[in-house]
């Protein structure tokens, strides 16, 4: 028994040299391994905002009164908005068609007596168009004057300057590990596959077993890798909180790696080539990650994908995730996720498994 | 350029296709499982956020106050809490997104005038705690109207154009569409070269009288008609399945998706060859077409919202492009002539990569 569990050790050692030198031998893998993402997470953290900060809109004034133009200097006053003015409805419905302009504010010919001003956004954006119809037309009511009966002191807890950074960077750790970790797994047993080598494999002593830890230790290691190195900008260059603890977080990443490369495998289980694997990849991948609550919340979807959600192993970490990063739940809020986690991954690496000839 | 050598090589590309009809299936329904997931499982605005009330002191004015609350569409109370701190825990723990304290002296203040009331959002989502802010903000305006308020000094007619009922879905799904060519066209062409390749059948290539615009053109041939096939399956369910009007022409859509189809095609190659092998080929698609089509391009983040510098890096991102295209011909009605600068930057794209492609090619050995 202990010599047979010495042998099998041998043999795993020689299998977990070859698969980390066939994934890492050619320098364009390497850099793919470590550049992508971080590409990936800078360019989110940046580009992944719904909140307007800057947005042009057209003016059209007819009459020009001295109250109008007050009113535009104030509302333009902080940068947000830049008034462009337009000599009619026509030539502002225009630049809107272009789309130079996001929204138009159209004062009455009579202003002064009706005091009315048309406020029109261009829906072809819809977030946009809500949000500067609410704050646009908030604004112009307070600087001509408004006072509320009712003010509104709003604080926003665990995110205080409703930073979308703060809620993107820590979601994009989830969809990284499983995008990069389960397309490198199938790929690596398809190419096996593609290329005949499996089939050599199989006349070798190595088991089952052996083979599939041969493939997830080296992939394993570049997924924990990244998260390490995700996490580490994360905290240091995008200056996002962290409530919780490093061991918590690994824990967290193994559950999650297990769903991960499980879903990796079955693919492979079930895929002659490396095309198909790719596409495989992506028809399975896409839904998991559009409906795991990445960039829009579970709780806004219909039942059935909300169902989804719950055997989707990516809706539980990003929640964790997220979880840990802004709120520090603890054990007692990610228990039943960890569970949800631990048993698909279970599940996941048994039946790929015994699939796999 | 001889035509009969451009059909042997589409010929033989499509034999490949259709002697997998798993991945054909697959590249023709990959667009209408994205279509379904935006069209009916994703929406940017809020629907009855649950949210918990806590009255300090429970009179008839906080709670017509948090009845108010209730009956709109963008709030659901989902519970009363009876102090500040089990709002706070139903707030940390997640059942509640956004809890409202009343102050005891709420009654008092509203009838003299101006009154207070506090708002707790759960930041973790900015942007949902942004519209349920917003959203607050305008019930709490309509409440005191009701209650007598004093009119608000300007009258403002919002309307959003393009979009009157205000449906993200409208504003998304056309963007879809582009999302949907971007990678559809990089996942069928990215890894066909690197696959022969590997298996080394590019070196035999050489061997044959096949220049590289005949073997480019032959190969590609059999995606551009997959390809606009996923157009038209994508345009009709939009229209016919999810009411999204298409207020331009077919012909226009057609043609611009034509455009950027050759373009996402030629990147697919482009890629094919640099990597060489499958493997790389995939990680690099993943990569340069995914993730900035979605993120850069326009199609939910407005690139206007965005820092200055990648503002300008999304100028070389052709989804950008694409996806203004396809708003514009889909809501907005206008043809791909008024948006000239975005039909020219496209044409330049195509060009740029064509040359690249071309070099490449004579790189690995393929005829002139």
């Amino acid at each position: 028994m202990i010599a047979r569990l010495g042998e099998s050790a041998t043999r795993l050692r020689a299998l977990f040299r070859k698969e980390f030198r066939q994934l890492l031998r050619d320098p364009r893998m390497r850099f793919f391994v470590i550049v992508p993402p971080l590409i990936q997470l800078l360019i989110f953290g940046y580009a992944a905002a719904y909140d307007v900060r800057r947005a042009d809109i057209g003016v059209v004034d007819p009459v020009r009164s001295a109250e109008s133009r007050a009113l535009l200097a104030s509302v333009t006053a902080d940068g947000t908005f830049t008034a462009f003015a337009f000599a009619d409805m026509r030539e502002a419905a225009r630049a809107m068609d272009r789309g130079a302009v996001r929204a138009v504010l159209h004062f009455s010919p009579d202003f002064e007596h009706d005091r009315r001003v048309q406020l029109i956004a261009d829906g072809a954006d819809s977030n946009t168009a809500l949000m500067i119809v609410g704050q646009l037309g908030q604004a112009l009511q307070h600087a001509a004057g408004a006072a509320a009966p009712i003010t509104i002191e709003d604080r926003a807890w665990f995110n205080p300057n409703l930073e979308d950074r703060w809620f993107f960077v820590p979601g994009i750790i989830a969809t990284l590990l499983l995008i990069s970790t389960s397309m490198l797994i199938a790929m690596a047993v398809v190419r096996e596959r593609e290329l005949g080598t499996l089939e050599r494999m199989m006349v070798t002593p190595v088991a089952r077993i052996e083979f599939l830890l041969g493939k997830i230790a080296p992939v394993a290691f570049i997924g924990l890798f990244d998260v390490a190195l995700v996490c580490a900008i994360a905290l240091l260059w995008f200056e996002v909180p962290f409530h919780s603890s490093v061991w918590a977080l690994t824990v967290a990443t193994l559950l999650f790696l297990a769903s991960t490369l499980g879903t990796g495998l079955l693919i492979s289980s079930f895929v002659a080539t490396q095309q198909q694997a790719l596409l495989w990849m992506f028809f399975i991948t896409m839904p998991m990650i559009l409906l795991s609550g990445f960039a829009f919340p579970v709780a806004n979807m219909p039942a059935a994908a909300q169902w989804f959600a719950a055997v989707n192993p990516v809706t539980h970490f990003m929640f964790v995730i997220r979880d840990m990063f802004l709120k520090g739940g603890g054990i007692a809020v990610h228990a039943t996720h960890f569970a949800a986690m631990a048993a698909l991954g279970f599940v996941a690496v048994v039946v790929s498994a015994l699939r796999l000839r | 350029m001889k035509l009969q050598r451009v059909r042997a090589i589409a010929v033989k590309e499509t034999r490949h296709l259709l002697r997998d009809p798993g991945s054909l299936a697959m590249m023709l329904l990959m667009p209408v499982m994205l279509l379904f997931i935006f069209g009916y499982a994703i929406r940017l605005d809020v629907l009855e956020a649950p949210v918990g009330v806590f009255q300090e002191a429970p009179d008839a004015a906080s709670s017509e106050l948090a009845a108010h609350l209730d009956a709109s569409r963008a709030f659901r109370v989902v519970a009363r809490y009876d102090s500040r701190r089990a709002l706070g825990e139903a707030l940390q723990t997640g059942q509640i997104w956004a809890g409202f304290v009343i102050p005891h002296d709420f009654a008092r203040e509203l009838a003299g005038g101006s009154a207070r009331i506090q708002l707790l959002l759960d930041g973790v989502d900015a942007n949902t705690a942004r519209l349920l802010r917003n959203y607050a903000r305008a019930m709490i305006t309509e409440y005191a109207l009701r209650q007598g308020a004093a009119e608000p000094p300007l009258v403002i007619e919002e309307r959003v154009w393009f979009n009157e009922t205000r449906e993200s879905r409208y504003a998304i799904l056309p963007g879809v569409i582009a999302l949907v060519m971007a990678v559809m066209g990089a996942l069928m062409t990215s890894l066909t070269i690197a696959r022969e390749m590997e298996f080394g059948n590019l070196v035999m290539l050489r061997t044959t009288p096949l220049s590289r615009a005949e073997f480019l053109c032959g190969k590609l041939a059999p995606y551009v008609v997959i390809g606009l096939l996923d157009v038209l399956v994508a345009a009709w369910l939009t229209t016919a399945l999810f009411d999204v009007p298409l207020r331009g022409s077919l012909l226009a859509l057609v043609g611009v998706s034509t455009l950027f189809l050759l373009v996402v095609l030629l990147q697919g190659a482009l890629i094919s060859m640099l990597a060489g092998n499958q493997m790389l080929a995939s990680q690099m698609s993943m990569v340069s077409t995914f993730l900035p089509s979605f993120l850069l391009s326009g199609f939910v983040f407005a690139v206007q919202n965005m820092p200055r510098a990648l503002e300008y890096l999304s100028y070389a991102v052709p989804a950008r492009y694409y996806v203004t295209l396809c708003k514009a011909i889909f809501l907005k009605g206008v043809g791909p002539l008024l948006l000239w600068t975005e039909m020219a930057a496209l044409c330049a794209v195509l060009v740029v990569l064509a040359v690249a492609t071309f070099r490449r090619a004579s790189r690995l050995g393929l005829l002139p």
